[in-house]
Formats: structure tokens, sequence, C-alpha cells
């Protein structure tokens, strides 16, 4: 007998033994990705939603994505505009000294001096002057009269150097066509915001645009050129540095992620901890509670990095919250250990329930995986996995580390015993519930029904006081409203130009009708290469032009050598290479032009800016029936409000796919549709209380509360299973009600610490899912069926633990020694 | 004239030369007292004639016409001859009216050059010389019955392009503007006040 039982007991350890070995590899093995292959990533783009191939989809990505995302807006805010313009000046001359940006402008000037003498050069292939005689001596002469005209005026101190180089006045010209699109106001000779407070600057850094590390440097850059500027001024004037840009946001996020995602982690699990502690009064149990939540978000993070090869911050963040979701399987758990019974049969007996919670919980959050947000599938895989991890380490390696019989001290909860009986599950107490619930329904559909939310930018990860600064500053700066666009797209940057030179006729042909204002093209600053070859061909021989020129100047005070460099210039550019793009890399002209005309995954894209459209819908008729070739005409914001719209829409569907797949889970688990209703009607009386808080806290329902809801179902069901059982025994019921309050609290409080985040995706996440667990809480435990009732009730559908789970070979068949699952009162003879 | 006669006159004359010189040297004329003369002159009209040598030109360019002035910020060239054209600079702005290119404003804060040039001018005929240092360094010679101040245009404002104005006057009045350019052009313009 000894014998036998020894190498019984010899037999269970080493299973022990070999669980938790098998454990450990794995968790090693998950450490190992997470420290070498898994790296903190904060690309914004992840949770901004991807935008399909449509003229308007190419559009909205390229203004993410393109060369505009690599400007960075500066302001020096301050009462005197004279240290903000001298400031202005210095901050701009050390930050073009620095390597980190490829430009900076303040409206000092419009062109460094390289760049002049590279204009004077391209002047007449640049030059929107045409005119097949313009060079003939009768318009020569013309011309040359009204410069000797401007000679007697005083300004003439300041352009008269450009004479003999452009009698014609091509640069003239070119200042002009340029000048009509630059909006900014200028006092002191540099950019200010009309009330004069602001002096603005804009600076395009080297680096792209998502890059974050070096969009920091420059920043950092930024700042300290700054500091020093206004020390070197000696002015106490009070100046303060506002900057903004797809670099700030990017950095700023990084840096707020950052520090959001240690605080929420300190919180969350000190308030797990405390929840832990003053429910169980167990160190052991306290020690015992890390493991599984280690190892769910160590295997998580693996998961991550394995499928995505890095981990967004975001992810993190929303990570923590996991420590309260993963922390309900251990509670549920330790809630039932009583010490007259073995921690297996415990195990067994609720692994049923807690199964089927760890699967729908997971279908929950496959939601968030099957979504059109790259950040958010990221986030539902973490989610998934760390559950389920915990899920496993409760139901394999946790028995592994108790001792066969073991309980807390508290076990019998009776503080939680004594709420059971506080606790209203009478016939009106429930009846009133859902007459409320359907009430409640009621008049979320006709009286107060809830608000969607219609704005793209509410989505972003930036914080709306961010992006309010960014859109006034660009408004200052005269940046030109993108609302009105048509889009053309080719693989050359040939095609896209003389695509918009064929256009530019109609669209003038608009501005004559009224129906626009004007209109903002590349070709205004870059003409086709067809076209500037042209234009060298209408530019006169050398012969000729000399001829034309003497007798256009018979009888004027010209000095006749004056004009040789008109003479060298012309039959050079008759002779130069035409420009195209990419010769305009670095400079201020490419700077204005990089918005409306760049690549993207090897096309060109050209944008034609319209403003002051007055009537929408009339420009819109008249477009759709133009042919327009390769261009298409994109109203921004109607592009967004439809992208908002079907995101709405694939959220709707995927709340109900997901609850279809939860019913039908739920009806495999359970085998009874009665014992399906009620567990779902306490988890959907919930969701009509969680929408009509939301609305009634004013919030416009976005679709990551939309998504949210599907995690409520997730977890609430999980409640819903547990105080559905039909248990007749008190204390057993007791512990039920003890362990789900624990779970309740666990999460209720993360994920309202959550809540108080600045990121509206993780906003969103943290109130619906807080107040939609609160109310799973209370609906549940309402609805749970009256104990009176159960006497009567067969326990058809519920599997028999002791019988079924052995054969499904669960660790550690029932012993001989405790076949009978006797009363507890007779367990607690044999209690140690 | 007999010796005592002649000693008499001499000590008389050495003693007015004493009382005169005493208060003379009391007083050192310099840039206040001639600030103070300018300003009190609220306003005026000149005629002028400016001759324009232009080096790319071979002969100079003679231009005729008014000066007008009015405290504390309103100065107005009028052409008349070769060419008619109108500058009137008034407070931040400058208003250009010529038949080919019609009427104009531009604002002197966006171009500061120009409101380097205008002040010139306009701080001078106010007798603002602190407005005028923030321009140019001012140097002054002469005395009230003939005084010369010549301008250096400080880095930043049109160095690049000017290299002195000198301006000649008596009394609070301006008779002669001469403007040398970096690049060797000179503008002489010789005003005479029209009198009321």
């Amino acid at each position: 007998m000894i014998s036998r039982s020894w190498t019984s007991v010899q037999s269970v350890n080493s299973r022990r033994l070999a669980i938790v070995l098998i454990w450990l590899v794995f968790l090693s093995a998950g450490l190992y990705v997470v420290v070498a292959r898994t790296p903190v990533e904060g690309d914004l783009t992840a949770f901004l939603p991807r935008f399909g191939t449509t003229g308007g989809g190419v559009l909205l990505e390229g203004l993410q994505t393109g060369p505009a995302s690599r400007l960075v807006l500066i302001a020096l805010q301050g009462e005197s505009e004279a240290v903000g313009a001298a400031l202005s000046k210095r901050l701009a001359d050390t930050l073009r000294a620095n390597q980190l940006f490829l430009y900076v402008a303040n409206g000092q000037s419009l062109l460094s001096d390289a760049e002049r003498l590279w204009l004077v050069k391209y002047r007449y292939l640049l030059s929107p002057k045409e005119g097949a005689d313009r060079f003939s001596a009768p318009a020569l002469r013309a011309v040359l009269k009204r410069r000797l005209r401007e000679l007697a005026s005083p300004v003439s101190v300041f352009g008269k150097q450009w004479l003999p180089l452009d009698p014609t006045g091509e640069m003239r010209a070119i200042a002009e066509a340029w000048q009509g699109t630059e909006k900014a106001e200028r006092r002191h000779g540099v950019w200010f915001s009309p009330d004069g407070k602001r002096a603005l600057l804009l600076a395009e850094t080297r680096a792209a645009g998502f890059d974050v590390d070096a969009q920091r440097e420059a920043v950092e850059a930024i700042r300290h050129a700054f500091v020093a500027g206004r020390e070197r001024l000696g002015t106490d004037a009070d100046v303060e540095l506002l900057i903004s840009g797809p670099a700030v946001f990017a950095t700023d996020a990084k840096e707020r992620m950052q520090a959001e995602t240690q605080l929420l982690a300190v919180i969350a699990c000190g308030v797990v901890m405390v929840l832990i502690s003053s429910a169980y009064r167990s160190a052991r149990i306290l020690l015992l509670s890390a493991l599984p939540l280690a190892s769910a978000v160590v295997m998580a993070v693996a998961s991550v990095g394995l499928t995505f090869s890095s981990i967004h911050g975001i992810t993190l963040a929303f990570g923590v919250t996991l420590v309260g979701v993963a922390i309900d399987y251990p509670i549920h758990l330790f809630s039932h250990l009583h010490r007259a019974e073995k921690v297996v049969h415990t195990l067994h007996r609720i692994w049923p329930t807690l199964g089927l919670g760890a699967v729908t919980s997971a279908i929950g959050y496959l939601g968030l995986a099957t979504s059109d947000f790259p950040g958010l599938i990221q986030l539902g895989v973490f989610a998934v996995v760390g559950l389920l991890t915990a899920a496993v380490f409760t139901g394999w390696v946790l028995p592994a580390l108790l001792p066969e019989y073991w309980a807390p001290g508290n076990e019998d909860h009776p503080s939680a015993v004594r709420l059971l009986s506080h606790i209203p599950t009478g016939r009106t107490m429930k009846g009133a519930t859902i007459v409320v619930g359907l009430g409640l329904l009621a008049a979320m559909l006709t009286v107060i029904p809830p608000k969607w939310e219609e704005d793209l930018a509410a989505l972003s990860p930036v914080p709306p006081a961010s992006l309010a600064l960014d859109r006034q500053l660009r408004s200052e700066l005269g940046a030109p409203e993108v609302t009105h666009v048509i889009v053309v797209q080719d693989r050359e940057a040939e095609g896209v130009l003389l695509a918009i030179e064929k256009l530019t006729p109609r669209l003038q042909s608009l501005v004559s009708a009224g129906l626009i204002d004007t209109f903002d093209a590349p070709t205004q600053y870059l003409p086709s290469m067809a076209r500037q070859r042209a234009r060298q061909k209408g530019l006169p021989q050398r012969g000729d032009l000399q001829e034309n020129l003497l007798q256009a100047l018979a009888g004027l005070p010209f000095k006749r050598t004056v004009f040789r460099p008109f003479l060298d210039g012309v039959e050079e550019s008759r002779g130069l290479s035409p420009l195209g793009p990419e010769d305009l890399a670095d400079t201020m002209l490419g700077l204005r032009m990089s918005s409306t005309l760049y690549r993207k995954d090897g096309a060109w894209i050209g944008l034609v800016l319209l403003s002051g459209v007055t009537n929408h819908k009339e420009v819109a008729r008249w477009f759709s029936v133009q042919d327009l070739g390769a261009a298409h005409y994109v109203n921004i914001k109607v592009e967004m409000d439809r992208l908002v719209a079907n995101y709405r829409n694939e959220a709707l569907k995927r709340l109900a796919w997901g609850a279809g797949v939860i019913l039908v889970v739920l009806w495999l688990g359970l085998r009874s549709p009665g014992r399906v209703f009620r567990v779902v009607l306490p988890v959907a009386l919930a969701i009509v209380v969680d929408v009509f808080v939301l609305t009634a806290l004013g919030k416009q329902l976005s679709l990551f509360h939309l998504v949210s809801l599907l995690l409520v179902v997730g977890i609430g069901l999980d409640y819903s299973l547990f105080f559905s059982r039909p248990d007749d025994e008190l204390l057993i019921r007791g512990r039920t009600l003890h362990a789900v309050l624990v779970c309740a609290g666990s999460t209720v409080a993360v994920f309202g610490i959550l809540a108080l985040s600045e990121i509206p995706v993780l906003d969103a996440i943290g109130t619906t899912v807080a107040i939609g667990v609160a109310a799973s809480l209370i609906t549940a435990s309402i609805l749970a069926p009256d104990p009176s009732a159960v006497d009567s009730r067969t326990r058809s559908g519920w599997p028999d633990p002791s019988g079924v789970r052995a054969q499904d070979g669960m660790p550690s068949a029932p012993s001989p020694a405790d076949d009978a699952h006797a009363t507890p009162a007779d367990h607690r003879l044999h209690s140690r | 004239m007999g010796f005592f006669e002649a000693l008499g006159l001499s000590a008389g004359l050495l003693s007015s030369w004493l009382v005169t010189g005493g208060s003379a040297s009391d007083t050192a004329w310099g840039l206040t007292d001639l600030g103070r003369a300018l300003a009190a002159v609220t306003a005026s009209r000149a005629e002028f004639t400016e001759t324009k040598y232009i080096h790319v030109l071979d002969e100079p360019l003679k231009l005729e016409g008014v000066l007008l002035y009015r405290a504390p910020d309103y100065v107005r060239k009028v052409v008349g001859s070769p060419y008619p054209e109108s500058y009137e600079a008034s407070g931040d702005k400058l208003t250009i009216e010529n038949p080919d290119a019609g009427r104009r404003t531009v604002s002197l804060d966006e171009h500061p050059g120009v409101r380097a040039f205008v002040e010139a001018f306009r701080a001078t005929l106010a007798g603002d010389f602190m407005r005028l240092q923030e321009y140019y360094a001012v140097k002054l010679e002469g005395e009230a019955s003939g005084w010369t101040l010549r301008l250096r245009p400080l880095p930043e404002q049109m160095s690049a392009y000017v290299s002195k104005i000198t301006i000649r006057g008596h009394g609070p009045v301006i008779t002669k503007v001469e403007t040398l350019e970096k690049n060797g052009d000179l503008a002489v313009m010789d005003i005479r006040p029209i009198s009321e």
C-alpha cells in the first residue's frame, strides 16, 4: 500500500516538474523573442486607416506620408514684434547651418544667392511670358523704353542690377507668378501672423516624416537654437516657442506613449496587487498571480514580435490592460479553492465555465484583429495570445505550483457570502432590470440617439489641441486649403505636368464662369519639359537678336555694350537641358512645389488645388461631365466622410458577426438554448447601458467605441457564465461572487485608468470597456438564477466534472482516496 | 583815422567780439539744434531738379518735379518731367502712381530697404534724428547757416546698394540731396523751396 502511494506521489511530482519545465522553456523562448527581436516603434500611420487605391485614397495617403510630412512649422509667440523678428532671423540662420534641415524659410528672402543665380540661368525656360515676336525690334524697343522710365524711379536702386541680364523682365514675371501663392504677411522683413503676435518659420527636415528618432533630433535642434538665440539677443522679453508638424506629432506621441505606458503599468500593477492582497490576504497568492500575468505579457509581446517584427507603443500601453483581464483566470481558481478539496478538483469543476469564458473573450478581441487598422490588428493579436496564455497557465501550470490541498486563509470569503444575501435576485428586480434596459434602448432609438463621430481627425493618435495648433499655424502661413483637388497620376513627372497643362485652359473657363476663384497647379512653377523646349525654340539666334537690339536701341540713351549679358543669356538658354522636378529638390521652389507634385510608390502624383469654390454641387457636376483623362476630381471632405461612414459600417458588421460567432460557441458549450438566452441577456442589457451612458456623457461614437463593445461582450460573458451556474451550495456561490467581484474590480480599474489617456484610441477603448464591464457585473448578478428555484431545475447540459473531464485527459484523474465527492462537511474532517 | 580813434575802434571791436564770441562758445550748434529747427517746420513744398548719372546710360537723366512734406510722416515726390510719376509715403504705406501701371500700394514693413530710403528724407524733414539713426550712421558738419549731413546706411538695410547719402541745407531748409550707389551711380537733387 505504502509503496504504491509512494510511487503515485513520485509520478505526480515528476509530472509537476515536467509541466513547470515545459513552461519555463516556452517562457525563455518568448523572452528571447521579446528582447532580441521586438523593438518598440511609434509609426503613427499604424493607427490611421488604410485608404485604398481610389483617387481619393491615393491622395489622402500622400498627404499623410508625402513631402508635406517633412515640414516643421515654427512660431515665436510674444508681445514685441521687433524681438520676434530679430529672433526669427537668428533662428533661421542657425538652423540653415544645421545639416538636419534641407531648407528653412522665414519670409526673409525668397531665394538664396545660389538659387537666384540658378534662377537667372533658367529664366527663359521658366518664365511664363510667351509670344513669338517678343524679341522683335519693336517689342524690344517698347520694353527698353519702359526700363528707361523705371531707371528714373527712386526704387530702381534695388532692381537695376538685373537690367543688363534681363531687360525683358523675365525674372519679374516669374516672381509675380510665384508671389501670388505666398499669402503670409510680412513685417520687419519676416513672416508674421496677422495679429503680429507670432513670427512664423517653416523648416523642411532631411529625414523622412515618420522616422521618429531623426525627427526628434530635428525638434531638439530647433529648441536648442531658440534658447541660444534668445540668450544672444540678451532680451528678457517673453517669447515662447511653438512647434508643430508631423515630426512633432510623432516625437510627442512617442514620448507621451512611453510616459503613459509606464504610468499605466505602475498603476495597474499597483491596483491589482492591492485588490488581490485585500481579497485573499495571502502572500503566496500575490506571488502566484504575478506568474500568469508575466507569462501572458511575455508571450503576447513575443507573438506580436513574430508576426509584425516590432511592437507599437500604443499596443504596449493597451497591453497593460491585459493585466486586468488575464488576472481573471487565476482569480477564479483562487476564489474557489477550499482546503477540503484538491486543487485539481476545484479546477475541474470550474474549468468548463472558465474555458468558455476565455474563448468568448478571445473572440471579442478577434474583432480587433480583423480590422482595417494595422495597429488594431496588433492589439488583437496581443490580447488574444495573452488571454489564452493566462488561461492555459491557470489550467496546467498553476496546479503544478500549488500543494495538493491548499486554500488561502479566508477561503470561505464570509464577506462575499454576506454580500450574496443583499443582492436582489427576486423576480421583481429581474423584471425591473429588463424593463429599464428596454426603456433605455427605446430612448436611444427615439429621443437621445447616439451621435456618430464624423471627423476622421478624432481617430488620429494626435491629441486635438496639437491638431488645432497645427491648423492655425498652417492658415497663418497661408498654406492653401486642401478641399477641392484634381489628382493626376502618371509613371513620369513629365506625364503629370503635360496632363495638367492640357487641363489648364478648361480650369480657366471655370474661373471665368465664376465657379472658382483661382487654382494652384505645379505647372505654374515648373512647366513641362515639352513646354520648356517650345520656349527654347522661340528664342532667336544671336545674330538676329543682336540686330533687333541695335534697331531697338536707336535714339535711346543706353550704352551699346550694356546688354551683352542679355545676348549671352539668350544664347546659353537655347542650349540648356530642360528642368525636371528632381533638379529643384533642395530649393525654395522645390519646397513650394513639393506638396503639389511628388513621388509615391514609384508613381508621380500631381495636385491642382482649387480655391474659392462657391457652389460645390455645380463644380462636382461640371467635373462629372468632363473627360479628364488621367485626372480625377476629389472633394476631400466628401471622401473623408465616406471613409468614416465605411469604417462605421464595417465595425457594425464586425460587431454583428462577432456576436453571432459567440452565440454559436455558447450554444456548443452550454447545449441549451434556454441557458444561452439566460447567459446572453445580462450582457445585452449591459451593452445598452454602455451605449446610453456614452451618449449621455456627450461622447461621439467612433469605430473604436464600437470595436470595444465586442470586448465588453467577451468579458461580460465571463461573469454571466459564472453567475448562471446552477450551484445550490451557498458557499460555492459565495466564492463565485468573490471571484467575479475581484475580476470585475481589476478589469474596471485597469480600463478606467486607460480611459484617462490622451490618445483617442485608448481613451475610447478604456471608457467603453470600463462602463460596460461594470454594467455587466450588475446585470449578471441581478439576473442570476434565483437559488431557491435551482433545486427544481435539472443539471442538463452542465457536464459532470469528475466523469467527463477525466476522459478528456486533464491532469490528475481523481485518485481512489477521493472518490465520492462527499459533502464539504465530511471533507472538513480531513482538512489539515 | 587818428591813432587814438583807431585804438578806441579796435578796443570796441575787440570787446564786442569777446562778447559775441563768448556767447557763441556757450552753445556749440549740433544735431539737436538742427533737429529742433527742422521740427519747427510742419509742412513744406519745394521744387526739385534731379540729375541721375547712371552707368548704363551714356547721358544723365534729368527729372523735375515737386516735393511735399507734412509732419510727422507724410512725404510725396511728384515727378513732372520727363516721365510723370508720384511716390507718396504716408505712415507705413508707400503708394506709387504712374500712367503705365496705375496706382499700387506696398507696405513699407515688407520692404525694409525702401523704408530706409524713405526715412532718409522723411526723418530728416521731421528733424527726428533718433528715427534716422535706426537706419543710418549720421555725421553732421557745418553750422546753422550751412550744414551737411552725411548718412551711411547701416548693414541689413540697403548697405548692399547705397554707399552714402549726403544732405545739405541751411537753417530748416534742405537744399541738396546726393545719393551715391555702390555701383557708382549718382543722383543729385537740387531743391528750391516754394514760399507760400
